[in-house]
């Protein structure tokens, strides 16, 4: 099966891809699993409505030389998503939550697309960005940074080639 | 942070997706092979389908929800007869399910319709193919009201379709009788059937049940006569 841009569901396509509902959805694809594991072992039971039971499939990545140029396909990946909709027991307000991850982790990508359809109800809305968005948001960015520092420690400074590295 | 209209609504497709399409597209096949015989989709083709509903409340039918459900992919397209507003809900649906785009009539490789909607100038409009590529010849999925007539119909707008069908897959003929059908459709078809290879085919359908007339069926209409 190949995935399709267009076939995402169109409740994204009015939202600038900036967006905090963007935001919140890069942080929890990049979260660790056992770190998104735990958080959702920490939800209380709650009634998602699978409209979309996770399935995997194949989608062509585009990309371009140094970022300017004409695209061109760079290869396929294989993704598995899911959406699932939460009705609010209280106040009723429905939200529809998505999960796209890359790989083939059908139970990783429910617990983004519910994390997704919590956030945007009011009542989860702003203990999940405290709670939940903040901290995986920080352990993403430290092990970014460890990673970029190992990196760095390995980097070779060409004294005749770059007057400004033989300082 | 508002959810789009349509997914908060939105219907649920098959609970086992594969072993469903197999079923329906099963189905599909012995109703195309055997035309003019009303056939039953098994369970397993429609559990767990929710077939959506247009502005005006009517839901699709079930068989023509799976059986669209079955055959529509991001590859293929579709065209809902009616007013675009009523029929934004159908189109989500089947966008979201299949990821299939909405086309103009004159475009569009499936065509779903209400029975009374769909009279001789419909069935023109839509891509009817050509020699070199039969194959481009658009599917048209009608929503009826019932097969087999009822005998006291008193005006005759509602009196019973009855069709005599001849051709591949029908042994000498088949005698079909249809609820909610135009006449002035049967007549078109009677006469276009010169035209094959090109042509529309036809799948009716009705609750659970379904019945296929592909363009090779030669087919006449017996009554009403006009």
């Amino acid at each position: 099966m190949t995935l399709h841009a267009t076939s995402a569901p169109s409740a994204t396509a009015a939202e600038p891809s900036s967006g905090p509902r963007a935001r919140w959805l890069a942080v929890l694809a990049h979260a660790p699993r056992e770190s998104l594991a735990r958080h959702a072992r920490a939800l209380p039971a709650l009634d998602f409505e699978q409209l979309r039971a996770p399935e995997t499939g194949l989608a062509m990545v585009r990309g371009r030389i140094a970022n300017r140029g004409d695209r061109f396909n760079v290869g396929e990946v294989t993704i598995t998503r899911a959406v699932v909709r939460h009705r609010d027991p209280g106040a009723g307000a429905v939200s529809v939550g998505v999960g796209y991850l890359l790989g083939r982790d059908p139970e990783r990508v429910g617990w983004v697309a519910r994390f997704d359809a919590l956030l945007q109800q009011p009542r989860w809305h702003d203990r999940l960005q405290a709670e939940l968005i903040a901290p995986l948001a920080a352990e993403t960015a430290r092990l970014r940074a460890a990673e970029q520092r190992e990196t760095a420690a390995s980097r070779v400074r060409f004294f005749n080639l770059q007057p400004d590295a033989a300082a | 942070m508002t959810t789009n209209a349509h997914l908060a609504d939105l219907g649920l497709a098959w609970q086992a997706p594969v072993h469903g399409a197999q079923q329906a597209f099963r189905a599909l096949l012995a109703a195309m092979s055997c035309p003019g015989r009303v056939h039953a989709l098994p369970a397993a083709a429609i559990a767990g389908v929710e077939p959506p509903a247009s502005g005006d409340g009517r839901r699709m039918s079930i068989a023509a929800t799976a059986a669209l459900l079955t055959l529509l992919d991001a590859e293929s397209s579709i065209h809902f007869a009616g007013c675009a507003r009523d029929n934004a809900a159908l189109a989500a649906y089947f966008r979201f399910h299949c990821g299939v785009p909405t086309l103009g009539l004159d475009r569009a490789a499936f065509v779903h319709a209400r029975g009374m909607d769909a009279d001789a100038t419909l069935c023109e409009a839509m891509q009817q193919g050509s020699d070199p590529a039969p194959q481009d010849g658009a599917t048209l999925v009608l929503d009826i009201d019932g097969f087999g007539g009822v005998d006291t119909a008193s005006t005759e707008a509602q009196q019973p379709q009855q069709l005599r069908l001849r051709g591949p897959g029908i042994q000498a003929e088949t005698l079909l009788t249809l609820n909610g059908s135009p006449p002035a459709l049967w007549q078109w078809r009677a006469a276009h059937a010169r035209a094959f290879p090109r042509g529309i085919d036809l799948l009716l359908c009705c609750g659970a049940e379904l019945v296929a007339i592909p363009r090779s069926t030669l087919l006449t209409l017996e009554s009403p006569c006009m």
